[in-house]
Formats: structure tokens, sequence, C-alpha cells
């Protein structure tokens, strides 16, 4: 059962120039966290704009619930204020002149006294903030903030949670901490989110699904793991995580490539030219000496090491090892890749 | 807000009336010349003494610095016709300057005449320096101080990089600062009427009261415009070719040079010579003036309600301005076309043109208002019906929202661009509509900026005189108004204590400004 379906949309902010997004469609499930993921510029912001009612479509239909908010073709469209929909902006555009209690209550302005005052208690509550409800926002931390944003978008229980690059004012540290709150919280309340980030590490942790967007299109939609593992293009695979192509010639016996065969998982007609996809967590090496590749460069990440390896023909492949091993460039090593999932496009 | 500046714009469809070709035989080219020279002496004595004063202030220290930094802002303060009443009464033939003279030299001694071109230059130069001053000092204290160091870093003396840097850099500000002083001595009505000097406003009043010659007027008006139009043509071709902004470099360390000796009581007594001149003096002797009549108990029964009705006036403006002033800019906000944008530009133009000029151009559109209602009213009620808003305090207010739309809408318009659009569209999404969204956040948000614009706009309202003069309705006094009736009969003394009034409610909005403009510049210090 979904609660919010785009229809074609497409949106241009100015004529002869390309369009934000274009033939957008896609459903978002009631209780459902889906993930826009891209990179900056690919129209995420402006798809999210466009289902709170800023922004007006210029074809397709999008609809909240069984309501159509808006139709281009029929010149259809809901103002923000009547769509229902909860906003958690980027900047948390808190009220400054509003104390904490203040901004939670803002929305709720249309329900009688005793039950605002309930309703902003159990909100605050919700995010943990109870205590701060008579500061004023330039009076908290960052993540204080963003749980009041957080908060005053949820008080007016809305159907649909939008949240724009949320965590991306946070450290590093408070971000993590952040990710898994919102996430908790929106799961206790059950509420339906859409958000924007063009981070696949927090699109992967809080989502149930994520859709990927390039250039204003959706290029992929399914389960994180899904994602990652069976992207639908080269820009997805290389855009969810770190990946290398080799190419490979289909034959009975597996896709043949020069670190070695893999399993014809895409049922490739025999003869055809492909590229695999190979993720640097998939790519283990032994030290040998003679062996046919060579160590080319070695970067330390903290927990892992990520070695660049120079292949025979002259291409280069990445390997992440755990810290506990240490290897010199120079050294000449086997490369054994053990794919779980062999991902093969089309040679181009 | 265009339709005075049509009606102005096309006043030559008429035929051109007796008046106006006695004018034009007699004293036309006189008047321009004028008001010409006017302009330009005024520009050049401004240019000179505010930019020399703030370059003192900025790169040198001796003693009274800091007083004089913000203590040479205050004529400003004061409207030129009122410094220009007390100078005439401090040089007259009985003022106490040449009583002085007398006494000491002897009968012979004669003081040059200052009811002149050259007195009324001086004065006017006196009073607009500060424009000039205010402009330059900015610009010096945000790149002069470093452009200087690099500059003699690379070998300059400090004189050749004065000129040939720190100047140049400086001229969009100077270019600006100079331009305002001479529009104010362009749109002057009061002094040089007090002065008895014939320029363009004076001509438009004397046409209007005096021979009743409205088309004439209109004319008159409409020369006056081009050469404000002019003027601020000028000062964008000299400003806008070439921006110089660079990476704002905070002056912080780099402090000016002390001054010792003979050097340092120079740069002192030439801020003491210029402050007392142009302030302590004139407005010292009004406040004589003013005691005399206080202590003599000869204050005029009528003062209070004339205080009364000056602040009403201005409070209606105000309001009447910053509510036009708030539309405007919420307008833009809401739908930020390139034809709103035009709009709120074109309407801010006002502030350019001078207020006989405007005058002119109000009263016709009222006219034909008061037309239209009289013809709806004697269909109504069939029978006729007076001049309603002709000679009332609408055409005043009328005339006052042209000339200080811009004052008012810049500052509204400056503290709503400070909140960020996602406060508007975080209350729409909340459920809260355009109305709620502007009582429940912008109002709230932008309470200082539109008090600081009533403010502004309520002092500059009470002390405008020739629009007033020409539309205010019958029997309606204003203090700008006591001020110049009194002085035009050399009554010093009366004149003294509206004047006063004015100086201390135009003192008001001074500080407001250096207070915020001063805040962040202390840093350095």
């Amino acid at each position: 059962m979904s609660l919010v379906t785009l229809t074609g949309v497409g949106k241009r902010y100015r004529r002869r120039q390309a369009p934000a997004v274009s033939g957008l469609s896609f459903t978002v499930g009631r209780g459902e966290i889906l993930a826009l993921l891209g990179p900056s510029g690919c129209g995420k912001t402006t798809t999210l704009r466009l289902i709170a009612g800023f922004e007006t479509p210029d074809e397709g239909t999008i609809t909240i619930g069984d309501r159509v908010v808006a139709d281009a073709a029929r010149a259809v469209l809901v103002p923000p204020e009547e769509r229902g929909v909860g906003v958690v902006f980027q900047d948390y555009a808190l009220f400054p002149h509003l104390t904490v209690e203040q901004n939670v209550a803002f929305g709720l302005h249309r329900r009688a006294r005793p039950e605002r005052q309930g309703r902003v208690a159990e909100t605050l509550r919700l995010v943990g903030l109870g205590a701060l409800a008579r500061r004023y926002p330039h009076e908290l931390s960052g993540g204080q903030q963003q749980r009041i944003a957080l908060a005053r978008a949820l008080a007016p229980a809305p159907a649909l949670l939008l949240l724009d690059e949320p965590f991306s004012n946070l450290d590093a540290d408070l971000r993590n901490q952040m990710r898994e709150e919102v996430g908790h919280v929106l799961r206790a309340t059950g509420t339906t989110a859409l958000f924007v980030t063009h981070d696949q590490e927090e699109a992967f942790t809080i989502a149930d699904r994520v859709g990927v967007l390039a250039a204003g299109r959706l290029v992929q939609i399914g389960a994180p793991e899904v994602i990652y593992h069976h992207p639908a293009t080269p820009f997805v695979a290389g855009f969810v995580g770190a990946a290398d192509f080799l190419p490979g010639e289909v034959t009975a016996a597996g896709i043949v490539t020069e670190v070695g065969a893999f399993p014809n998982d895409d049922a490739r007609p025999a003869g055809q030219q492909v590229d695999v996809m190979i993720r640097p967590d998939d790519v283990t090496f032994s030290v040998c000496d003679d062996g046919p590749a060579t160590i080319l460069t070695r970067s330390f990440r903290g927990s892992l090491t990520l070695y660049c390896l120079g292949l025979p023909s002259g291409r280069r492949l990445f390997s992440s090892q755990p810290s506990a091993a240490d290897f010199t460039p120079g050294l000449r090593v086997r490369v054994d890749v053990h794919a779980l999932h062999v991902v093969t496009f089309p040679a181009e | 807000m265009a339709v005075p500046l049509l009606v102005v714009g096309t006043a030559w469809r008429h035929p051109a009336g007796a008046v106006w070709r006695h004018l034009w035989d007699t004293q036309l080219a006189g008047l321009i010349v004028n008001t010409l020279g006017l302009a330009a002496a005024v520009g050049a004595g401004t240019l000179a003494i505010g930019t020399a004063l703030a370059w003192l202030v900025v790169a040198y220290r001796f003693p009274g610095r800091r007083v004089f930094e913000w203590a040479l802002v205050l004529p400003l303060a004061v409207p030129a016709y009122v410094i220009g009443f007390a100078f005439l009464g401090l040089f007259d033939f009985s003022g106490p300057v040449q009583s002085a003279l007398r006494r000491a030299l002897g009968d012979e001694w004669r003081v040059p005449e200052l009811r002149s071109g050259w007195g009324v230059a001086l004065v006017m130069t006196l009073v607009f320096y500060p424009y000039v001053y205010l402009l330059a000092r900015s610009a010096f204290r945000e790149h002069g101080l470093a452009t200087l160091e690099t500059a003699r870093s690379l070998g300059r003396s400090r004189r050749r990089a004065f000129f040939g840097t720190v100047l140049p850099m400086a001229r969009p500000s100077l270019v600006a600062g100079v331009s305002l002083a001479m529009m104010e001595a362009l749109a002057d009505f009061g002094t040089v009427s007090t002065f008895g000097y014939r320029t363009l406003t004076e001509a438009i009043y004397r046409v209007w009261h005096g021979m009743f010659d409205r088309a004439a007027a209109a004319q008159l008006a409409s020369l006056l415009l081009l050469l404000a139009l002019a003027l601020l043509g000028l000062e964008r071709a000299l400003r806008g070719r070439r921006r110089f902004t660079q990476g704002h470099r905070p002056a912080g360390g780099v402090a000016g040079v002390r001054l010792r000796g003979w050097r340092a009581r120079v740069a002192t007594g030439a801020c003491l010579a210029v402050l007392g001149l142009a302030f302590v003096l004139p407005v010292g002797q009004l406040l004589l003036w003013a005691g005399e009549l206080v202590g003599g108990a000869r204050v005029p029964a009528n003062f209070g309600a004339l205080l009364g009705s000056t602040f009403a006036l201005a409070a209606g403006a105000a309001l009447s301005i910053c509510v036009l002033a708030l539309i405007l800019a919420y307008a833009v906000r809401l739908h930020p076309s390139p034809g709103a944008r035009f709009v709120a530009q074109f309407s801010s133009m006002g502030y350019a043109l001078p207020g006989a000029v405007i005058a002119v151009g109000v009263l016709a559109p009222i006219a034909w208002l008061d037309g239209v209602l009289r013809d709806v009213v004697q269909l109504v009620l069939g029978r006729p019906l007076d001049l309603l808003l002709t000679g009332s305090a609408v055409a005043v207010l009328f005339a006052y929202a042209v000339r200080f739309l811009a004052v008012g809408y810049q500052t509204i318009d400056a503290s709503l661009a400070r909140v960020p659009p996602s406060f508007d569209e975080a209350a729409r999404s909340l459920g809260v509509r355009l109305g709620g969204t502007l009582r429940r956040v912008h109002l709230p948000l932008m309470r200082g900026g539109l008090l600081t614009a009533a403010i502004l706009v309520w002092v500059e309202t009470m002390k405008e005189l020739p629009a007033t003069l020409l539309l205010r309705p019958l029997g309606l006094k204003t203090l700008a108004i006591e001020v110049w009736e009194l002085t035009s009969e050399s009554l010093w003394a009366e004149a003294a204590l509206p004047a006063i009034a004015i100086v201390l409610v135009g003192l008001f909005p001074l500080m407001l400004t250096t207070h915020l403009t001063n805040g962040p510049a202390r840093g350095p210090e």
C-alpha cells in the first residue's frame, strides 16, 4: 500500500537548460523509509521540494494518500500548507525568536491549548529533549537543534516526513549517533519518510529502500543490498562503493578475465565481451615471488589498508585488507577475487 | 510612484504661458547657472573636506580623534536651512560677530556678504560634507590602511601611495558621497530662499505661489528633474564601470600613525574648526536664542500644538510608508521576478527627486482623483462635493511616500533578506498560510528593521520643507514651515525654538545609525 506516488514528474527551472528532473516515477510505501541518493545537482532536492509543494512540476502527477497534490496536465496544485507533509531542513530553519517549546508548537495552531501542550511534551520526550523546552535555538548544540527540527516536523503527526540532507551539518561522530536516533524515532512512530543524501553509507544505514538519481533521472531503486551488490549501471556501481571493472569474455566455463574465471550469473550469451565489476573488499592477494601482479601503492585508512595492484595488462585493481598485516609496495603478489555476486555490464 | 514623474516629464505638452515666456526672457539662464554652480561648488567643497577629514580620522592618531570620529557626522542631523539662518543671524549686521568686529576695528570694517552664492555654498558644504565623510571613512577603514601598507612595502612613498592607490580605490564611495551632497544641494529650498539666492527650487515656489501658474511651475520642475536625473546617471557611470571590491581584509593590527607636536595640533584644530563652524557654533547660537525665549517666557502659545501636528503628520507618513515598503518587499520575496524587482527599484528612485518636483508631480494626479470623486459623489448623492484630497494631508502624505519610500524600503528589504527562505518553507510545511507566516515569523524577526525604518522616515519627513510647503492643507503648520516663515521675516530668535526641536529629533536616528555602524568597526581599536 503506497502513500506517495510520483508518475512521470518533470521540472525545468530555466528554458533551454537541462531539466532538473524528468520522467520521475516511484512510490513510497506506508511506514517505509526511502532514501534518494545521488551526487550534488542530480535533482534529489528538487524531487523533495516538488513533493513538499515548494516547487511546481512541469509534467506528471504527484499523489499523497488518495489525494492528487500536483497534476501538471490539469493544473492541480495543492499549496504546501495543505499537504500535511513535514519537512526537516538542511539548516534546520528553527525560528530564532521562539523557544524550543514554541518552535515545536508552531504547526499545532489549529489544536486546542491543552491538546497542544500535551503533544509538545510528548514529541519533546520522543527526541529526548523535554528538559530544554524553554531554551532558545541558539542556546542548543548542533545535535540538539537537529532533534528539535525533527520534533517540530513530527509534532503535527504528518503522514509523510521529508528530510533534506539532515545530517550534513553535523560532525562525523554526531552524525553516526543522530542517524541511529532519527532512524529509531521514525520507526517508533511508524512515520513514512523520504530523505535525500549524497552519502551512500547514510542511505544504507537508515533506509528500507534506496533510489539512485543521476542527471535528473531515477537510475535504480531497491533494497540497499540490491543496490550495492547488483547495481543496474556502472554509474550506480561506482557511486555506492568503490569498484574496478575488468574486461572479460563469456565462455562455456564462465567469464574469463586476467585474474581468473567468474560464474556467468547474469546468463550472458557465450562470446560476449563484458566488464566485470570487482569491489576492493572482494580482492585478496598473497605474496609470491613469481606472482604476476605488483603492489603499486599502499594507503592506510585506519582499520583497513587500501592497496593498488598493478596487473600484467597494466590495469589496476584495488584491494582493501585488514591493517593487521602490512605489505610494502614493490612486492610481487598473486591476486584472488572471491565475488559473492558477479556483476557484469556489456562492454562499451 | 511613476505618476508624479510622468506628470512632470510631460509638462511640456501644455503650451508655454506668459509667465514662462517672461521667465525665459529674463531669468531662466541665470537660474540654471545658479543651480548648477551651487551644486558644483558644494560637490567640490564636500569632496575636499569630507575626504580629508575621513583620511585624517582613519590613518592618524591625534588628541580627540575618537570623539571627532563620530562627532564629525553631527551636522547631518541639522537641516541646511537651520544652519543657514543661524549663520545669517550670527553674521547679521546687528549680529554678535559684526557687532564685535565693529567694536574692535571701527565702523569701516565690512564682513563679506553672506547672502550670496558663496555664502549658500559654504553653508551647504558645512552641512553636507558628512555624506562624503561617512562613505569615505568606511571605504578607508575597509581597505585603506591595508592598501597603504601593501603599496609602501612595494616602495611607494606615503603620499604617492595615498594619491596613487588608496584614493582611486575609494572612488566609488567618494562618487556616491559627493553625488548625495550635490543632490541635496539641487533639492534644497529652505536655505536658498532664506539667503535670497535664486535657484530652480526657489523659482518653482515663486511661480507656484506668487503667480499661480502651475504649468510654468511644472516646466521648471521638469528642468530640475532633468538635472537630478543627469546627476544620477553621472553617478552610475562613474561608479558602476569598475568594482573595487576585494576579499575583506580586516584592518586589525594596522594602527594609524601617531601625530606629534604641531602636526597633532593642526589635525585637532582642523577637526575642531569644521565641527565648530558646522555644528557647535550654529547650534549654540540656536540654544542661546531659544534660551532667551524660554527665559523671557515668550514661548508662543501654539508651540505645543505645532509639535503635535508635526509629530502626527510625520507619524502618519512613517506608518504608511513602512506598510507600503513592507508590501513591496514581501511581494518581491514571494515572486522574485525581474518585473517585481524593477518596480521596487523604480519606486525607490523618488529619493533622488527634489521635494519641489515631487510636489508639482503629485498635485495633478490628486486633482484628477478629486475630480473623479466629485463626479461619483454627484452621481450617488446628487449634490456637489468640495475638493476632498487637494490641499489635504493625503496629498502631503502621497508626496512623502514618493520621496521617502526608498528610506523605508531599503531598511525593510535588508531586514527581510536576513530571514532565510527556508523559514518561509518551514512555516508553510507546518500548515501555516502566507498571512500567518508573515505575522508569526517575518514580523517578529523584522521588528528591529521595521522600527529603524519608521524612525528614519519619521525624522526625514519632519525635516522636509518644499513639498510640505507647496501641498499642505490650509492652516497646517509643521516645525519646518514655522522655521521657514519666521526666518523669511528675519525673526531669528523666534525661529530658534522650532529649529532646536528639529535638531533634537534629527540627532535621534544619527545615534541609532552610528551605534549600528560603529559596532563592528570598534573591533580593531
